[in-house]
């Protein structure tokens, strides 16, 4: 029997591996070979001047630790995904509570809010260059007529460049959100909210008592792939601001693709492509430990 | 090469086929390519393509061909992979300040021999403005040869000058000339809003670092040693010149309150938003031909030298040609370097003719009728134009002086901290270039 | 949980205007003679001038064939190694299963955007760079869709190729006759999501490629919006903008439920 049975496993695994051998020989080449290779990388000088790798130890980690510039872009980088995340996600799934009703005008409001997640980063980032602009842009002018401050260009001041990345970030990614937030919502058994209703509870107590918490596992897997999504975004800095002004906008993106392919310093770009793979690890904890309990598979 | 080889080999089976009776043509054409950062289509294509093919008419024996590479860091990339896999072309157009850096990677190659070859080698060269030719030596040798450049210019608004009590035929020539009258021209309107500022120049990424040489360089101070090694953005010079700057910002307040971007200044020029302001010749066309105003164009205002800076780009020739690959090469960049070649270029794309009697010929004479700014960018080229920031690592160098200016001018650091700092990060980085 | 408070649904309705304003922004500058100052209806006569401009200035229908190229076939090859890999991944039960769900989850963890620097490195050791196949490559072993499609499979009954099986059908033949036709929905979520992936992925591209016959649209209108020396042209660059953006945005506007739908799906949950 179990000889049989062994038999048939062994046969699975050839056909199997067969099926799975153009997946697995590209995801080796691009995603584990490249992972283990900028490990290595990151701890050799390599670039143009550099025919081969040299290996140096940890000196690309102490040039950047040293380098207040990493800090700078590493600080940024936070303090974006934290502006960023967290009010797309509360602006995602209001829309998603109101969006859930029926009403006319639905398709329009779904529409309004989701086309910006079919737009290209960079069209995206043009049209905003141009809101932005100082002068005659349109937030400008809006800003000064609401509250006759001129705010000058909100690019380049230290204090609102990020904001302003931010703002757009979260016009483009909320609708996306939303549809996360609106699928949880659909797929919640409309007993608890009428039997909540019969209790006497109000809309308040609904949202927090039962909505919120029922709704935690979409919540955490929806924080996870907009965190991603934030980190690895570099196109609105490459058309709005270059980092201006002196790095207060640089992301870790953005650094390494600078270091990389302007600066021409690859075991840097590397090291600082390290931190940022596990800061990725870091943030993707959450679903592995949550595996088990199926979190939202389909 | 492979188009080389095919052609040989066509050669050899038509000469099979005719039993070598017919005189082999194919095998004698010698094909060059060249790379230029440009982005395809439009008036730069067009009258590239139109040099391109004229030349290669003119000189059968001789087969150019261009490749369009992007941006300039595209360019840079392109080569360096195209180095590596020994794949150069034969020349190349890059940023002419890029000339140590193309040196670190090993792929230019002195022209003296070219020159020296030449019958009116001499004489060709002497033809070049100096401003721009200047550029082109590394270690007393001839590396590159001018084509695409430009400078920076004064442009100033007639209208404006005039409508404050202010002779629109005399500019500011010093720098407190250019505050006063810059504060003079600063409008403001009831409510507090700046309706027009009396001055800009450029402090955005990429492109602060033109300003900031020239305003060094009319202090009197040197910005990098020849070599390339060697940076002094911590000399009393430049540290006046960007507190000066600095100054424009926060005393004088005649410039907009935040990085001005060089993209924007040519529209806010034109809407009467700037009346002065120093910006790239390449710019002429578009502004005497979209303002409402009369535009005037005026040497540099200066503290103690008269100057600009130029920009732009130059022929770079690759190391390993064969002498007739070379030959050609040499043949081609001084046919796009002839004075009417300059002049058509200068009129269709707005880069300034590198050769003096360019501005002599019709071409030329007819488009300073439409845009008389260009005799002032002629005069400046004259009068004086430095070279822009050129060192090893210039990209990571220029990033620097870039940052560096914005902490500046927005506060975050003193002038003398900024400099002092950006002198010491661009020592750590230019240290391996020194013996 | 629904709503019914007419309040707060006039305010949903004013966001969603709110939410519209960046695209009439750029279709009214796109359409319109430029003007230097702006308003948010647009106060100068309509043109099609810009797109004229654009036309001229840059090889734009080079570069939607380029894009073209690229998303047609990155999906093409991507339906093959995903359907095979999916069936593989659904049947289960072979040795070193877990190895390759671990190398699944990586890529859905570390995507490959990050890793320019190495897969740079790599083209260049493979002499693939400036090339339309270095573009896709690194997209072809989709994990997401493996993922997708596995789960997909998973839910269809085995009865469904017991039958088959006993008639003695190949494997090819149980997998492109039976699974496929019966996972259409799972096809078509991630064909919208590699198409639109793809027609709006930027930086690589930018990197591995350095020439106008393999650059896509996102690269061009990157270069042209940085190359003008002459100021920035706000017509010309939202007209660019505009061309970009109106294929997708256009199946968007038709197709919308299951656009939605298809990003909900495949957001890999």
């Amino acid at each position: 029997m179990t000889g049989k049975r062994l038999s048939d496993k062994a046969k699975t695994t050839i056909s199997s591996w067969l099926l799975l051998a153009p997946a697995v020989i590209l995801m080796c080449m691009f995603t584990v070979y490249p992972i283990c290779k900028n490990i290595y990388l990151s701890f050799c000088k390599s670039g143009f001047r550099y025919k081969v790798p040299a290996w140096v130890g940890l000196e690309n980690f102490k040039d950047l630790f040293a380098d207040p510039v990493f800090w700078k872009v590493l600080v940024n980088t936070i303090v974006f995904l934290v502006i960023t995340v967290i009010p797309s996600m509360v602006i995602g799934f209001i829309l998603a509570i109101v969006l859930n009703s029926k009403f006319k005008g639905l398709r329009f409001l779904r529409s309004a809010f989701f086309y910006p997640v079919v737009m290209p980063m960079i069209a995206v980032a043009c049209i905003w260059r141009y809101l932005y602009m100082p002068e005659n842009g349109m937030f400008a002018t809006l800003i000064e007529a609401l509250f006759h401050i001129k705010i000058g260009d909100v690019l380049s001041q230290p204090q609102t460049v990020l904001p302003c990345l931010a703002i757009m970030y979260v016009w483009k990614e909320s609708g996306y959100l939303m549809i996360f937030f609106l699928s949880g919502l659909q797929n919640m058994s409309e007993d608890y909210f009428e039997a909540a209703k019969i209790d006497g509870g109000n809309f308040w107590t609904i949202l927090t008592r039962i909505t919120v918490p029922l709704m935690a596992p979409t919540t955490l897997f929806v924080t996870m792939i907009e965190l991603t999504n934030a980190i690895k975004l570099v196109d609105h800095i490459v058309i709005l601001t270059q980092g201006k002004p002196n790095n207060g906008s640089n992301l870790l993106m953005h650094y390494i693709y600078q270091l990389g392919y302007q600066f021409f310093d690859q075991g840097k770009a590397s090291a600082v492509t390290t931190i940022l793979l596990i800061l990725l690890m870091v943030i993707s904890l959450p679903r592995f430990f949550n595996s088990d309990k199926k979190v939202h598979y389909n | 090469m492979k188009k080389k080889v095919l052609g040989m080999v066509l050669a050899a089976a038509l000469a099979a086929t005719s039993f070598g009776s017919v005189p082999v043509m194919a095998e004698d054409v010698t094909d060059l390519e060249f790379y230029f950062a440009i982005v395809a289509g439009g008036a730069l294509q067009q009258t590239m393509d139109a040099f391109v093919s004229e030349f290669n008419e003119a000189n059968p024996q001789y087969h150019v061909e261009m490749i369009y590479t992007g941006t300039n860091d595209d360019n840079i990339i392109k080569l360096q992979a195209a180095a590596q896999a020994g794949t150069l072309p034969q020349f190349y157009v890059a940023p002419y300040n890029y000339k140590y850096m193309l040196d670190s990677l090993g792929i230019i190659s002195p022209l003296d021999d070219l020159v020296a070859a030449d019958e009116d080698g001499e004489a060709y060269i002497d033809g070049f403005l100096d401003s721009f030719i200047r550029d082109s030596y590394l270690d007393d040798q001839l590396i590159s040869i001018p084509f695409a450049r430009s400078s920076c210019i004064f442009y100033y608004n007639k209208d404006a000058f005039e409508e404050v009590g202010l002779d629109p035929e005399a500019p500011p020539t010093s720098w407190e000339e250019l505050v006063e009258d810059a504060k003079l021209l600063t409008k403001t309107d009831d409510s507090g809003k700046v309706e027009r500022y009396g001055f800009g120049l450029c402090e955005n990424q990429g492109h602060s670092q033109w300003p900031y040489t020239i305003l060094t360089a009319q202090n009197g101070g040197q910005i990098n040693s020849d070599d390339g090694t060697q940076t002094f953005f911590d000399s009393p010079e430049s540290i006046d010149a960007v507190q000066w700057w600095v100054d424009l910002h926060n005393v004088h307040k005649c410039v907009p309150d935040y990085l001005l971007a060089f993209e924007d200044m040519p529209n806010m020029f034109i809407e009467g938003q700037l009346a002065m302001m120093q910006h790239t010749s390449g710019n002429l066309t578009n502004i005497y031909g979209n303002s409402d105003f009369e535009v005037g164009v005026a040497l540099m205002p200066y503290s103690e030298i008269q100057t600009s800076s130029t920009g732009g780009q130059n022929f770079f020739m690759s190391p390993d040609c064969s002498e007739e690959e070379r030959k050609g090469a040499w043949e081609f960049i001084r046919y796009c370097t002839e004075p009417e070649q300059q002049a058509r270029w200068c009129a269709a794309c707005g880069y300034l003719a590198a050769v003096d009697a360019a501005y002599e010929t019709e071409t030329l004479k007819k488009y300073m009728e439409e845009v008389p700014g260009l005799q002032g960018a002629f005069d400046q080229l004259n009068a004086g134009a430095v070279t822009e920031i050129a060192t090893y690592e210039c990209q990571q160098i220029w990033t620097l002086v870039n940052d560096y200016l914005q902490a500046a001018i927005t506060g975050e650091m003193t002038v003398e901290d900024a400099m002092g700092e950006l002198q010491m990060k661009a020592d750590s980085i230019l240290e391996d270039y020194r013996e | 949980m629904r709503i019914k408070n007419k309040v707060a649904i006039f305010f949903a309705f004013v966001v969603g205007a709110i939410w519209f304003i960046p695209f009439l922004w750029m279709t009214g500058t796109a359409f319109t003679e430029p003007s230097f100052v702006m308003s948010i209806i647009p106060n100068t006569p309509f043109t099609l001038d810009n797109f004229k401009e654009v036309f001229e200035m840059i090889p734009l229908a080079r570069y939607y064939l380029n894009t073209i190229i690229l998303v047609v076939v990155t999906f093409g090859i991507q339906f093959v190694i995903i359907t095979l890999g999916g069936y593989a991944l659904a049947r289960g039960n072979f040795y070193g299963e877990k190895i390759v769900m671990a190398i699944v989850f990586m890529q859905l963890i570390i995507p490959n955007d990050v890793l320019i620097i190495p897969n740079y490195l790599t083209m260049v050791d493979m002499k693939l760079v400036d090339t339309k196949a270095a573009i896709m490559l690194p997209f072809l072993g989709s994990a997401m869709g493996l993922f997708l499609l596995r789960q997909q499979f998973k839910t269809l009954p085995a009865a469904l190729t017991d039958a088959a099986k006993i008639d003695g059908a190949s494997t090819m033949r149980i997998i492109w006759q039976i699974y496929v036709p019966n996972a259409k929905t799972a096809y078509l979520a991630f064909a919208m999501i590699s198409v639109s992936y793809h027609w709006n992925n930027f930086l690589w591209p930018l990197i591995v490629t350095n020439s106008v016959e393999n650059r896509p649209l996102t690269v061009g209108l990157a270069v042209f919006a940085k190359s003008t020396e002459t100021g920035l042209l706000w017509g010309d660059i939202c007209a660019c903008a505009f061309a970009i953006c109106i294929p997708l945005l256009a199946a968007f506007f038709i197709f919308q439920k299951q656009f939605i739908n298809s990003f909900a799906s495949a957001g890999i949950k």
